[in-house]
């Protein structure tokens, strides 16, 4: 394993040179020495970065010693220019060469190239390999020119077949530094000796963020081919600041972007899957990647179902006169009180007044697996792991008990507990007192009262005498009054105290929650009036009971796992199968009609170009026209000039318009999620374009010419798909249109 | 006792030749409309800016489309239809079908489910005039159709009845494979021949019909499904639309009547 630390060298000759002073070195096998290959790199890392700030910060304060203001930052043009002449040389120099600049803007790669017209990279004999093309079309000229001195360009603006003698010529080692935007980077056998990146920021569509650790190990991983090279170098252009530490960790040993499923529910896969017989759309999405995480859980809970069932065919029925009257309806308002009481425990308990009515000294009731039914007062509180409140509270409890406060045992028993109004704990023997922590939920009752009581020296004398030295040692005079206060509150009032009211003391006034405080004081007082817990076996029979429900619980929840309805996608296949129904694509027994069996022709905005062709859109059109009508739906780029059109295209686009409006409220009014609206996705820019160009003449726009050739060849396609549609529709003459059209379009170049 | 007669000149003619009006059941040189903003489908042809039906049968429209589904008709192919077929011929890796269209349908030897994975001789297989059911994978351009087996539900069909029908009174449904509680199974193909059969052993469907279950039908049997037949037969007399429920509702009306 070779790594060679090229820092010292690489920052002593640059230091002078240029502002470009980030270098290290990939290791040359892959990296089963993660950890070493870490230290190593964030090692180098940290000793070019010192070099390359001390090295920048010089720079910098010569400049202003010279000019009096802020250095420059950022990409002016003829620093560009210098850089990257002086990146070159010094590559040249170092026998770095070939390399891939991998720049992210189309723009920036065309001036980038400009820039260095006045370099001559290749030798003599080099130059005699290349060729010229026949045809004299200016984009083929310009690369010529270029080619020849051994500079290349690489993005989705060149003609096809441009790109592909680049990547040729690349190969055969002729061109010694390309351009190129990182779609280069996913090609088969493209290695080059060096990687620089003109920056590590880019645009994805939405907004500009730094390069994901995935991308850059997919661009960076281009230097060195195998057999060629020793080694590969990476180079970071730093044309303004350079970049912070943490950015470039994050950004090189950062975890690779996972996997998500690009699953979507399109018209055209509903309407060819409804066709056959056999298939179900819901089979399909259920084994589609994005329910991965859901199903495989499947077998699992068939298991799990499966002894359910075995367990429920053996319970047997509570046979108790008392209790068969109410108890099933007892426990569910059990069951019902306690979830609500929960939840809105929560509420209260986030509410700011209540944090505030939480403090030192307030006494409230607490009911845990350990404590049922006691008085504390709270000492102080805190965040505990999950985010939620932890309150540390003294209660009064039996001497001599040993009971630990569980904190991590998580939610207490699953069955639901009878809510009994019981009074509050009185120690029978001796008064005891203790510290624990509760959590929110443990909370039942926030009483008026308080205490005057000190914490600090509470908390302070009980952990002083958990310690075994001081185990003996007389309770502490704050610990002894806070206990008898207790104590004597309790005896004062057995039933229990008074709790805040949340919408007086609270003053909560949202109209939900004051509704549902209000029906959990009703559930309170209903709860009292059933008869079942007057029997003697009363706690027996409720137990049996919770036991059954849960059971018959946990079945349906299974059920509902392992059937269609806890699909995510399910929603969304409804709605898309109700707005196919009201166009009529398919009848109301999900049979597919003869619009829908058109609609499964064609590939893409199926809906719109069916449309279209039922209402008679295309059939009276020239077929140039046809051609430019359709381009709509396959051009993609927003920023162009706008096209000039004449009259019929001007009518064909406000129909387009139109019937995307449409669909779009039908897709909303089923209450689809369409990303965007619906009506923008269609681009006319190249309307007249594509018009002329099945006339034959060029220069009419500033897209580049190699988006226009790729729009084209989807616009054939397309067309080949309406073709189909008029067969199966079975009229000729829009047959025959589209046959012209297509072949009007498809010439030459393409 | 008095009685109305008209002498046939005097009847009126029924038919008006409105423009905005599209009359539902036509006859082969029927005018359909004169509107020329009109696509035409299926079955129509243009003379002189009208549009006329060339087959006899009703009307469709659908946004502006106006096709003729004709009454009777050879078979047209739609992917994913079930279709019943007779093989013609043994081809070099294919079979020649009669699915009662306008061309031959072909089922390729790759389309088929091989029992065992094993390539046997084609001739052992499925022989010639044996009976098949596949579905339509796809519709090549001339309008033929290629067959498919590709599911343990197709296959050779061992004993039963097969029954001749008109393709357009098979109703298009999600399943065309019934078994009726009466103890037979009918299979309703979309190219309008029927199968009628003994509901047999499960197994028969595992193998694609591979292992013929060839011992003689019970007699009872035999008579549920020769009166099945012939409801079958009467229900296309009179035109009407064949599905399970109406096959099973005629079925059971016949049972009052022991001499069919």
């Amino acid at each position: 394993m070779t790594i060679c630390l090229t820092s010292d060298r690489w920052s002593s000759s640059l230091g002078q040179l240029t502002e470009s002073d980030k270098a290290h070195s990939l290791l040359n096998y892959a990296g089963h020495l993660q950890h070493n290959y870490e230290d190593i790199l964030s090692y180098s890392v940290y000793h070019s970065y010192s070099k390359a700030v001390d090295a920048k910060k010089e720079r910098a304060s010569k400049m202003s010693q010279n000019f009096g203001a802020k250095g420059v930052r950022g990409g002016h043009p003829n620093q560009d220019k210098n850089v990257w002449i002086s990146l070159i040389d010094m590559l040249k120099k170092k026998e770095k060469l070939p390399v891939v600049a991998f720049t992210f803007s189309k723009k920036k790669i065309d001036e980038n190239a400009e820039n260095l017209r006045s370099l001559d990279l290749t030798t003599q004999s080099e130059k005699t390999r290349l060729k010229g093309n026949d045809k004299k079309l200016p984009q083929v000229l310009k690369m010529e020119e270029f080619l020849k001195r051994g500079i290349g360009i690489h993005h989705s603006g060149i003609l096809p077949i441009l790109k592909e003698v680049v990547e040729l010529l690349f190969q055969k080692g002729l061109v010694k530094i390309l351009f190129a935007t990182e779609t280069f980077a996913m090609g088969v056998n493209m290695p080059a000796r060096t990687v620089v990146f003109d920056t590590i920021t880019k645009h994805d569509g939405t907004s500009r963020r730094e390069l994901h650790p995935g991308e850059y190990i997919q661009m960076a991983g281009r230097a060195g081919r195998r057999g060629l090279d020793t080694t590969g170098t990476v180079i970071i252009l730093c044309k303004g600041d350079v970049p912070e530490m943490s950015v470039l960790h994050k950004m090189m040993l950062g975890k690779p972007t996972s996997l998500e499923s690009q699953f979507r529910l399109t018209y055209s896969m509903i309407l060819n899957l409804l066709r056959v017989e056999q298939l179900r759309v819901e089979d399909m999405i259920k084994r589609s990647f994005s329910e991965f995480h859901s199903q495989k859980d499947v077998k699992k809970h068939k298991e799990a179902l499966d002894k359910i069932h075995a367990k429920l065919q053996c319970i047997k029925n509570i046979e108790c006169f008392l209790c068969s009257m109410d108890l099933e309806r007892y426990y569910e308002a059990c069951r019902d009180f306690r979830s609500l009481k929960f939840h809105l425990q929560g509420i209260v308990l986030s509410h700011p007044a209540a944090i505030k009515l939480l403090t030192a000294g307030r006494v409230v009731v607490i009911n845990n697996s350990n404590h049922r039914n006691v008085l504390g007062v709270v000492l102080n509180s805190n965040m505990g792991t999950n985010k939620e409140r932890i309150f540390n509270c003294l209660v009064i409890c039996e001497k001599n008990s040993s009971t630990k406060s569980d904190l991590t045992k998580g939610d207490s028993s699953e069955l639901v507990q009878p809510i009994v109004t019981t009074n509050l704990f009185q120690p029978e023997g001796p008064c005891w007192h203790e510290l624990i922590q509760v959590k929110a939920e443990d909370i039942t009752v926030v009483t008026v009262k308080t205490i005057r009581i000190d914490p600090d020296k509470i908390v302070n004398d009980i952990k002083k005498r958990q310690q075994p030295r001081f185990k003996d040692d007389p309770v502490g005079q704050s610990v002894s009054i806070a206990t008898q206060e207790l104590l004597r509150l309790t005896e004062v009032n057995q039933e229990g105290l008074p709790g805040l009211d949340p919408v007086k003391d609270l003053h909560i006034r949202d109209v939900e929650r004051v509704e549902q405080f209000r029906s959990l004081k009703m559930l309170e007082e209903s709860l009292t009036k059933y008869q079942c817990p007057n029997c003697p076996r009363f706690m027996e029979h409720f137990t049996q009971i919770s036991h059954n429900m849960k059971l018959k619980e946990d079945y349906k929840r299974l059920k509902f796992l392992l059937s269609d309805e806890s699909l995510t996608l399910l929603p969304e296949y409804q709605q898309r199968i109700q707005v196919l129904k009201e166009l009529n694509y398919i009848d109301d027994n999900n049979t597919v009609q003869l619009k829908g069996r058109v609609a499964c022709e064609i590939s893409n905005h199926e809906l719109m170009i069916t449309e279209l062709v039922f209402e008679n859109a295309l059939t009276d059109l020239h077929p140039t026209e046809i051609a430019a009508l359709l381009s709509c739906v396959v051009f993609e780029q927003k920023n162009c000039s706008e096209p000039k059109l004449i009259d019929t295209l001007v009518k064909g686009k406000e129909r387009i318009l139109e019937i995307a409006g449409r669909i779009s409220a039908l897709q909303r009014r089923f209450g689809m999620q369409v990303q965007g609206e619906y009506e923008e996705v269609f681009k006319f820019g190249l309307m007249e374009v594509v018009f002329e160009w099945a006339r034959e003449i060029t220069g009419l726009t500033d897209v580049q010419e190699g988006i226009i050739v790729r729009c084209i060849q989807r616009l054939h396609e397309t067309l080949r798909d309406v073709r189909n549609a008029a067969r199966i529709i079975g009229d000729p003459v829009l047959y025959r249109k589209m046959e012209e059209a297509s072949s009007m379009i498809k010439r030459d170049i393409l | 006792m008095s009685v109305d007669i008209r002498i046939a000149g005097a009847r009126e003619s029924t038919k008006q030749l409105d423009s905005e009006e599209i009359s539902s059941l036509v006859t082969p040189g029927d005018v359909i409309t004169t509107d020329t903003g009109f696509m035409r489908g299926h079955g129509t042809y243009m003379e002189d800016d009208q549009l006329k039906a060339s087959v006899a049968g009703v009307v469709e429209r659908v946004n502006k489309l106006i096709c003729v589904k004709p009454l009777k008709t050879r078979y047209n192919g739609e992917v994913g239809d079930v279709v019943i077929g007779r093989i013609l011929e043994v081809g070099q890796r294919r079979w020649k079908v009669d699915t009662h269209s306008k061309l031959d349908s072909v089922l390729m030897l790759s389309s088929v489910n091989l029992p065992g994975g094993e390539l046997i001789l084609l001739e052992l297989l499925l022989l010639l005039d044996n009976v098949t059911q596949a579905e339509v994978q796809s519709v090549f351009a001339d309008g033929s159709l290629s067959l498919h087996t590709r599911s343990l539900k197709y296959g050779k069909l061992g004993q039963g009845v097969v029954v001749h029908l008109s393709p357009s009174l098979i109703k298009r449904r999600k399943t065309h494979f019934h078994s009726l509680p009466c103890g037979a199974s009918i299979i309703l193909g979309n190219n309008g021949y029927i199968w009628i059969c003994p509901t047999g052993n499960e197994m028969e469907d595992k193998t694609g019909g591979y292992e013929q279950n060839l011992e003689p039908v019970q007699r009872a049997d035999r008579e549920v499904i020769s009166r099945l037949r012939n409801c079958v037969l009467a229900l296309a007399e009179h035109k009407m639309m064949l599905y399970d429920t109406s096959v099973l509702y005629t079925y059971e009306a016949s049972l009052k009547f022991p001499n069919i």
